[in-house]
């Protein structure tokens, strides 16, 4: 804990210059969003309800600390383990399957002919698409099932991606020092594809939370991604938009974690 | 007889052709010998030596080293390369024991025979850094470390140096000069520089152009160390430069050849 307290300071130290940038454009945006809140509540438009203003909706997230969600009548926290449940199991699913088989794919050129038509189809149907079948099919595992396929496709591609980009120098290196085909791929392809698993991960878990709403459509009443339905079913819009921001705050928490530890990793391993 | 290569031929498959690159090489390389290999570029130098390696598989001729038909690779062949090779997530010592580390030798005997390579090829105070830490003139002395931890019978050296500035180079000529003669390896040795080739070798291989057989075989003949500016260098300098100018020429006549 420490050591990424020290790793976070020595981050802030280096990007100083570029959180600055962030907090002004953040800022702009803020500034534009109050702008136009305050001037439709000005109007007879029935507009102005969906947009409320930036302080209101820091209320309604600042309520939630204070008192149970007023929608769902829950602690918000309830909502939020409910999500991060769905997006654990549905890392460790697609992380368990994804690696083997970008493995394989990766380093057989039959099993990428055969993969890679299955990938090119099913990976650039949305999620949502997959919610009527597998909320039958799957049941109370339909959620984590569409974050499942999320997550699965950019650690599939990406450990593919980097079994394939082995240097083949060092392969050549590795067996004049006496490797087997076993001793090349466990000391030579795993330690070379590990960034690129990691950046498969990142990109994943921010996947992840784009379908977590998806996720929690129907038959589900936990998790941020219901709360935003039943807000806006129940017209607390101000609620609403404090669980989108609550999302985006989720999935830059575990994208960042994800990142600090490919950082750590890629040093450690020396490769950047 | 350490190497002995006789009727070697490698045929490369190139779209519905074949190209020839290495036709009728042969070469004997004794014990504890320093040979290079010197030829116009797309001669097969590195061929020869991939092929010694057992990197490639041969389409004619024999290998043999010790006595023994090249079949694969093998850690009883070390084999530094221009791209220095190493593996960037392993430091300078875990680089070193990789090849020990293959065999299943245990961590203290590891230790004793990185520790010893760190002290020749003069890496003291380097065994925690990796590669990206260090100089191209470093990393080659890791190469060339990790090759020797295997104690191989012989050490195969394709254009070690091509890829540093001419200082390190020179620096590094002689530091693989003073490893040489304290290990008593048998050495062949790929460069495209004459004076490289004047200033290491016991023999120096000049090879044809495509398809690369052996042209000729010059005898350096001086003894060590050997001074860039005298006129004996130069003159062994001026026979190799002669005989590979024509093969250049011939390189190129055939590159400008319409086939």
């Amino acid at each position: 804990m420490v050591d990424i307290a020290k790793e976070l300071r020595r981050y802030l130290q280096d990007n100083g210059r570029n959180i600055l940038l962030g907090l002004l454009s953040v800022s702009v945006f803020l500034i534009g969003w109050h702008l136009y809140s305050y001037y439709l509540s000005s109007t007879d438009s029935a507009i102005k309800w969906y947009v409320p203003a930036p302080g209101v909706v820091a209320e309604a997230f600042m309520d939630w600390f204070d008192a149970p969600d007023p929608g769902t009548d829950v602690w918000v926290s309830v909502h939020v383990i409910a999500s991060l449940k769905k997006i654990f199991l549905g890392f460790v699913l697609a992380l368990s399957v994804a690696v083997p088989a970008g493995i394989l794919m990766g380093s057989s050129r039959m099993s990428n002919a055969l993969g890679r038509p299955l990938v090119e189809i099913f990976r650039p149907i949305p999620p949502l698409a997959w919610i009527p079948i597998f909320l039958v099919v799957f049941v109370g595992w339909g959620g984590i099932a569409i974050v499942f396929l999320g997550i699965f496709f950019p650690i599939l591609l990406n450990v593919q991606l980097g079994v394939r980009s082995v240097d083949p120098v060092l392969v050549d290196a590795a067996r004049t020092l006496g490797a087997n085909r076993r001793q090349i791929f466990l000391k030579v392809v795993l330690p070379f594809s590990v960034p690129y698993l990691m950046t498969g991960i990142k990109v994943g878990l921010g996947i992840g939370w784009m379908c977590i709403v998806a996720a929690e459509m129907l038959g589900s009443s936990t998790g941020v991604g219901s709360l935003i339905r039943i807000s806006a079913d129940l017209s607390l819009f101000p609620t609403m938009y404090a669980a989108m921001v609550l999302i985006g705050i989720l999935s830059v928490l575990t994208t960042g974690v994800a990142s600090l530890i490919e950082r750590r990793l890629s040093k450690w391993m020396g490769m950047r | 007889m350490t190497i002995d290569i006789r009727g070697l031929g490698k045929v490369f498959p190139k779209g519905k052709k074949t190209i020839t690159a290495i036709d009728g090489f042969d070469l004997q390389i004794g014990e504890g010998e320093f040979v290079c290999l010197l030829g116009p570029s797309g001669c097969g130098k590195t061929t020869v030596l991939r092929l010694v390696a057992g990197l490639e598989a041969k389409s004619a001729g024999s290998i043999k080293v010790q006595g023994r038909e090249v079949v694969s690779s093998s850690p009883e062949r070390g084999m530094v390369f221009q791209e220095f090779a190493l593996f960037p997530w392993r430091t300078v010592r875990k680089n070193i024991e990789f090849g020990l580390e293959l065999r299943g030798i245990l961590e203290d005997r590891r230790k004793a025979v990185s520790s010893r390579l760190i002290d020749l090829v003069g890496l003291e105070g380097f065994e925690d850094a990796h590669p990206k830490e260090l100089s191209g003139g470093m990393k080659q002395r890791v190469g060339i470390a990790r090759a020797l931890a295997n104690e191989p019978a012989v050490l195969l050296m394709d254009e070690p140096f091509g890829a540093l500035d001419a200082q390190t180079r020179n620096l590094m000529q002689k530091e693989l000069l003073r490893i040489w003669s304290a290990t008593k390896k048998t050495i062949l040795f790929v460069t495209h520089s004459v004076d490289e080739a004047v200033f290491l070798a016991d023999r120096i291989v000049v090879m044809t152009a495509r398809p690369g057989k052996v042209r000729e075989i010059i005898p350096v003949g001086l003894p060590r160390p050997r001074d860039r500016t005298s006129k004996e260098f130069i003159a062994v300098r001026g026979k190799v430069l002669a005989e590979l100018d024509e093969e250049f020429e011939k390189a190129r006549a055939k590159e400008l050849s319409p086939d």
